[in-house]
């Protein structure tokens, strides 16, 4: 039998005194995905704030690698595997984006990072503030991608990416699920399936 | 003339060692941007304390760096568990509690007159020459360590501490360590100041030196570190003393210099808000 790695039983967020969803319970194996789904304000991204630690008035159980998730303690659940990719781009805005690839100790993924970004027409010397929000989103993803993952934590995935290149994530985050990674992911609309040919375990927030 | 050139460059070295105090914690966390004033201020009255006990030098450097870095502990522990407008009005109680203790204690710290350090102050010139230069030496070293890997994640913790997180970067580590090079910068500034001047009054080192450090430290983020250094703490300290000295009265001394502070504050003010609208946006 495989472990759990993701194990959620009964979580709900608040937000100041107000319940930011129905009690909510899933698990996810290696080789799984999970995407959460429902609409605007329903605590989508709290629950994935709460999983990354960034969120800490919560009640009910969180697991992820058999730890709880400790505010500003996420290089724990780093050096495990699990990546973060949030809805709006946290870089350094004042950073060339040759000088923030600096920081990465494990330099072998980052040739494949850069050749992806030039071909997505990324100057590796502009400021990472003259980027759109696409290119942020690209650049963040590809870094959560390359970096030798066995977790990714995706919050909507599709925003403010083009179809081609969305494509391409799609079948790399496919190959990654193969390879025995776990995906966890958020949308508006349950169609909007992140992998095409796999079972994902659709999750469904309810009022 | 040259004994003048030297009493103005080593306050000059003192504001210097005092922004780097201000500028590490700033750079990776603008909630401690009145920390350094309450350190300063804390670090100079332990001063007082301990000279009228007539002790050595030595004793000093082993009881008051442990002393500032382990208050630089407390007060990042502060920081932690409190918002920033919270975390300010913390900083100011501590350093109005110091003021008090000072005025109310003024057998041991001299109240409003000041204490003389005769026992610790050195009138060796070649002493004050190799401060001048070691302080100049750490600049130079400093403006290198910018440009290194512990340079760029400092400055990464300070704009996106989440987007630190996300990279692996432990910012806990880091807001430690800037806490401690805070402590140690500005307990050197109090050294250089004691064994420099030998006399000390409480208004050169309160919280009006600490807040002057941190506005030198605001402008100090981004490029061209080394030219800005030099201006904003020459600006704001070694003009100041010039002005002590020159023959214009008073009046119109506290005049010019009120005058240029202000257009720097405002300047200071345009920055500051920059940094602050760019920390949101991440």
């Amino acid at each position: 039998m495989k472990k759990e790695i993701i194990k959620v039983t009964n979580l709900i967020a608040f937000f100041g005194d107000r319940l930011l969803n129905r009690p909510i319970s899933f698990s996810a194996k290696k080789g799984e995905s999970v995407m959460l789904y429902g609409k605007n304000g329903i605590g989508k991204s709290s629950l994935i704030n709460v999983m990354i630690g960034q969120v800490t008035s919560y009640t009910g159980n969180v697991f992820l690698y058999s730890q709880k998730p400790q505010r500003n303690k996420f290089y724990i659940l780093y050096n495990a595997g699990v990546r973060y990719v949030p809805q709006n781009p946290i870089l350094p805005m004042s950073f060339p984006i040759e000088e923030y690839f600096k920081f990465f100790r494990n330099v072998s993924f980052i040739d494949k990072v850069k050749t992806f970004i030039s071909k997505a027409g990324i100057k590796k010397e502009s400021l990472i503030a003259e980027l759109s929000y696409g290119q942020k989103r690209i650049v963040e993803i590809i870094l959560a991608l390359y970096s030798n993952p066995s977790c990714i934590i995706v919050d909507e995935l599709s925003s403010g990416i083009n179809e081609k290149n969305l494509d391409f994530f799609y079948s790399e985050l496919n190959a990654f699920l193969k390879a025995g990674g776990i995906i966890l992911t958020s949308g508006h609309n349950k169609n909007e399936y992140l992998i095409n040919n796999t079972d994902v375990q659709l999750l469904q927030f309810i009022e | 003339m040259f004994n003048y050139l030297i009493v103005v460059v080593l306050f000059w070295c003192i504001g210097m060692v005092l922004t780097l105090s201000a500028f590490f914690v700033f750079k990776s966390d603008n909630k401690f941007f009145l920390m350094t004033g309450s350190i300063a201020s804390m670090s100079g009255y332990y001063f007082i304390i301990l000279s009228n006990n007539n002790v050595s030098l030595l004793y000093i450097l082993f009881s008051l760096f442990p002393i500032a870095i382990i208050l630089s502990i407390v007060i990042l522990h502060i920081s932690r568990y409190t918002s920033q407008f919270q975390f300010i009005l913390v900083t100011l109680a501590l350093i109005e509690m110091v003021k008090r203790f000072e005025f109310h204690f003024d057998r041991i710290t001299g109240g409003s007159y000041g204490v003389r350090l005769s026992t610790l102050s050195f009138d060796s010139i070649y002493l004050k020459i190799f401060l001048i230069l070691f302080v100049f030496a750490l600049v130079y070293f400093i403006n290198r360590i910018n440009y290194t890997r512990i340079g760029y994640l400092w400055e990464i913790t300070g704009l996106t501490p989440l987007g630190a997180q996300s990279i692996g970067i432990n910012i806990n580590k880091i807001f430690l360590i800037s806490a401690l090079a805070s402590g140690f910068f500005s307990c050197l500034g109090g050294l250089i100041y004691i064994i420099s001047y030998g006399y000390l009054h409480p208004n050169d080192l309160s919280n009006d030196l600490g807040l002057m450090a941190l506005s030198a430290a605001i402008i100090l983020r981004g490029r061209n570190f080394l030219v800005k250094f030099t201006l904003s703490t020459f600006v704001l300290f070694a003009f100041r003393e010039i002005l002590r000295f020159a023959d214009i009265g008073n009046t119109v001394r506290f005049a010019v210099y009120d005058l240029i502070l202000g257009i720097f504050l405002v300047f200071i003010s345009i920055k500051f808000n920059n940094t602050l609208i760019e920390k949101r946006n991440n």
